[in-house]
């Protein structure tokens, strides 16, 4: 990383770093912190391309490994800290397992960072892909690049099926996109569904075995079931080579139990039997109620998208509707344990099934319903949606409520409604993108401008419990101090601390530039403080100081700095 | 920042080289030959480097390891006994950007090349030199101590020796010449099984007549080599004095890096000074140069 230089080259020209121009200097800065137009007027805008210090390096994001592409395990059961992995993460684990020593697989480690780039590039698209199918995509374009001789080729062939051969069937890789978020939630509910589906599916079967048994002892015991025809249908194809008339003459002489089924109870035993039979597994994963303003998410495979323009009302409705036949089919189920069992009371759980809803649902059935998301706006939630939001939350329906937003595996656990907010990365008004709008995301993150916050009213009983900061970088200190490497107007190699902050983020908008201004190169003064010190400061130095931060744009290769509007540190 | 890992840097080779791509026409070296495995490293370490075979030079002398350039698929000079030196420092003066890897024998380096060996040493260009020194007890040719000497030179900047049996350590020293910005000399011990079998066999029958040296800032290895060499020793090799002492105690034969000053000043650096001119910048320059003469 090449070090930026400080900006002092006009340090002796600069009016004022002492004297009366100094004091106009500042005079003005701090005119310009508190709103006056004229002093914004007369103090300099910072370049469009201006970033925070911090950030510089991260301009070209083509050069450096972040977390995606992500390789989606897929939902086979595995445990939940297998959901996802960055794909260089799984590529580098994967070559140290089968090519742990330096010169094993050698061509493919060189060249992984190429594989990396092309799977990159290719997943503009917003949707994951399938991993096998894009690996040898791949593959063949590095061998195409490289073009080795014979037995380089040969070799390099077996290492990529080897390196193939660690990502599983049904595996995707994801991009980084505006979509990510909702694909990692639907991915995330895949897991979830799929780990108690076939729990369940197999205890249907058998309680469906086990009902069809009642009922087939029950036929047993009428006349008409010695009868030669049915006799023959209960042995099966070897019926053929006996006598099946004279076998039900026999029959008739055993004994076939005198006491009848009650009909409540073969109505009962009937009923649940029915629902049973006509259970089908719910082939979507996650319904959206909402207005998806992107055409092509709805056409997803296990997706189902409902068009609302009161998306928490509307969730909520859809909840309820899944939910009534889930209640019928999980009553089936708990019914027909109890009469395989034999210890259906209908004192006792007559009235209890008559009010059977989701409020009684286990954890296990909850999490066997398809989950509802409302997808909506943050406006829609600070104007129209709060009230639906809020009589959502009364309800307490477990319907997850998605405004662009991280984090959720713990929610898909609780049976709450549960709020999700998402930053997509988007920077504001810009021609060209400054930074990848992972790293936008993520500096949302870092400078606590959008903060991690998880609030899970089921992990304690005490507010401190369950509310955890622990996703935040540095979540320790009040802000992330990270070290910026840069050449002093002296020519020295200099390393410096520097926090990042929400102001820091905010300078990555440049619709919000307006609210900054460039100090002269070379200024300084007392009254200039870093924003981390200015939020500290005493009630009576606030109106003395001006707030400032270190900016740098992609032309100059120098850190400057640039003083913050009042409006962006209050 | 942002949770990135330590190999954060997505480093794409655009050009991407093997080991293949540095291997020229088959060696024709007898078998049981140190010099194989040298060819083996200094293979590796181009390709480790990714340095284009293009701007790759393969300079050597007369001699059993002067036919290196052969093997290598990349620019080579073939030159005369002793001139290896010369020709490569020629290469280096008017073509700083190219690669410059020397070849050669104690014959050629030692004795008939001499002359040669203490000027390049103290022109500092940059330049990976290969001394393949089949007679490390100077028992035929010259009677000198090459390390002493080499030490002795003024402005001398890179000093190692190694053996040429141990791979890692054979690598971890080219890969630190090659990497070092002057001339690096590197003598290697090596085996010539024809003419000289025994003083390879002696050495490696009894390894604590080598002492291997290590330092942070010298050569690094891990224990499974350090068992190899029941003797070594920390040796600091910014410290001129005491690799002196080193290479002058005659009781154990010193492996690692002896010296290394990354400060010493190149001639590769003066001579390409003004290479971009054209001639009549050229001219206006020497002329401007010799009025300095006018009386
Ligand atoms: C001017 C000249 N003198 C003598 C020779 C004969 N000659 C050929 S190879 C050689 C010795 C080379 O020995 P060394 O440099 O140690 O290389 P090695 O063969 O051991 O690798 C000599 C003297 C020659 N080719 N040219
Ligand atoms: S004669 Fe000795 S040095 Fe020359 S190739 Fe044969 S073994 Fe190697």
């Amino acid at each position: 990383m090449k070090p930026v230089t400080e900006n002092k080259q006009n340090a002796s020209a600069t009016p004022g770093t002492d004297g009366n121009a100094g004091k106009d200097i500042i005079d003005l800065l701090r005119r310009f912190h508190f709103g006056e137009p004229a002093a914004t007027e007369h103090t300099a805008k910072p370049a469009g391309a201006m970033l925070p210090a911090l950030l510089n390096p991260y301009r070209d994001a083509s050069t450096i490994r972040y977390q995606y592409p992500l390789y989606l395990l897929p939902p086979d059961g595995a445990a939940d800290d297998k959901l996802a992995k960055p794909v260089s993460e799984h590529f580098s684990d994967s070559l140290h397992e089968f090519a742990p020593e330096a010169e094993d697989a050698r061509i493919l480690k060189d060249n992984v960072a190429w594989l990396e780039r092309f799977l990159r590039q290719k997943l503009d698209a917003l949707d994951p892909v399938d991993a096998n199918a894009l690996f040898d995509d791949a593959a063949k374009a590095l061998q195409k690049h490289l073009g080795l001789e014979q037995a380089s080729q040969e070799q390099l062939d077996a290492h990529l099926e080897r390196l193939k051969a660690t990502i599983a069937t049904g595996g995707q890789f994801l991009g980084y996109g505006p979509r990510v978020s909702l694909h990692l939630m639907v991915h995330a509910i895949r897991h979830r569904r799929e780990h108690g589906r076939e729990k369940f599916r197999q205890l249907v079967m058998r309680h469906i075995h086990g009902l069809q048994s009642l009922l087939d002892v029950e036929k047993a015991k009428s006349t008409g079931a010695n009868e030669p025809g049915s006799v023959k249908s209960s042995v099966g194809p070897a019926s053929r080579y006996f006598d099946t008339g004279a076998l039900s003459g026999m029959l008739e002489q055993r004994t076939s139990g005198s006491v009848k089924m009650s009909a409540e109870r073969r109505a009962r035993v009937e009923h649940a039997l029915k629902e049973l039979q006509s259970w089908q597994d719910d082939a979507v994963a996650v319904r959206f109620v909402g207005q998806m303003q992107d055409p092509g998410f709805s056409k997803l495979p296990s997706i189902e998208v409902i068009d609302s323009d009161d998306p928490c009302t509307t969730a909520a409705e859809v909840f309820k509707r899944d939910a009534e036949g889930l209640a019928r089919l999980f009553a089936a189920v708990r019914i027909a344990a109890l009469e395989v069992d034999d210890s259906y009371d209908a004192a006792v759980h007559d009235s209890w099934f008559a009010g059977f809803d989701w409020q009684a649902f286990s954890n296990e059935e909850m999490q066997l319903q398809t989950p509802v998301v409302a997808l909506v706006s943050a406006n829609y939630l600070a104007c129209d949606g709060l009230a639906p939001f809020s009589r959502l939350l009364g309800s307490r329906l477990p319907v997850h409520v998605f405004s662009w937003v991280a984090g959720f595996l713990c929610a898909l656990d609780s049976n709450r409604a549960s709020l999700h907010l998402i930053n997509r990365g988007t920077q504001s008004k810009t021609k060209e993108r400054l930074l990848d709008p992972w790293f936008v995301a993520s500096a949302a993150l870092e400078s606590r401008a959008h903060p991690f916050i998880l609030v899970n009213p089921d992990a304690g009983d005490h507010a401190a419990e369950r509310v955890s900061f622990d996703g935040n970088p540095q979540a320790e200190k009040d802000w992330p101090v990270e070290k910026l490497e840069y050449r002093s107007a002296d020519g020295e190699l200099t390393e410096m601390d520097l926090v990042f902050t929400f102001a820091d983020y905010a300078l990555l908008m440049p619709a919000l530039h307006g609210h900054f201004r460039m100090v002269p190169a070379g200024f300084e003064s007392d009254d200039l403080v870093p924003v981390d010190q200015y939020l500290d400061l005493e009630e009576k130095l606030v109106n003395r100081q001006v707030p400032y931060i270190w900016g740098i744009d992609d032309q100059a290769d120098e850190v400057g700095r640039i003083a913050c509007a009042g409006i962006c540190v209050s | 920042m942002f949770g990135l890992k330590g190999d954060w840097s997505l480093e794409v080779k655009e050009r991407y080289f093997t080991l293949q791509d540095y291997s020229g026409a088959e060696p024709r070296w007898c078998t049981g030959c140190g010099d194989h495995g040298i060819l083996a490293a200094v293979h590796r370490v181009c390709r480790d480097s990714q340095i284009k075979p293009e701007n790759t030079v393969a300079v050597s002398g007369i001699g059993c390891s002067s036919r290196l350039p052969h093997y290598m698929n990349t620019y080579g000079f073939h030159g005369l006994h002793g001139r290896a030196l010369p020709v490569a420092c020629g290469v280096k003066s008017r073509r700083p950007d190219l690669d410059v890897w020397v070849a050669t024998g104690d014959g050629d380096c030692f004795s008939i090349g001499a002359a040669h060996w203490i000027h390049a040493m103290r022109y500092n260009m940059d330049i990976t030199l290969l001394v393949f020194d089949t007679h490390p007890s100077g028992a035929l040719l010259p009677p000198l101590n090459p390390l002493t000497v080499t030490l002795g030179v003024t402005n001398i900047s890179f000093v190692a020796q190694i053996v040429d049996w141990n791979a890692p350590l054979r690598h971890e020293v080219i890969t630190k010449a090659h990497q070092h910005k002057g001339t690096s000399f590197v003598r290697i011990i090596q085996r010539c099984p024809v003419y000289v079998e025994s003083i390879g066999k002696a050495l490696q029958d009894e390894p604590a007549r080598m002492q291997l040296l290590t330092h942070e800032n010298g050569v690094q290895v891990d224990d499974n080599v350090k068992r190899l060499f029941p003797n070594h020793a920390e040796h600091d090799p910014s410290n001129l004095a005491a690799a002196l002492a080193i290479a002058a105690d005659e009781s154990a034969l010193p492996l690692g890096i002896l010296y290394h000053n990354p400060d010493a000043p190149r001639y590769d650096m003066m001579t390409s000074v003004g290479m971009e001119m054209g001639v009549d910048d050229k001219l206006a320059g020497m002329n401007q140069a010799l009025d300095h003469f006018a009386i």
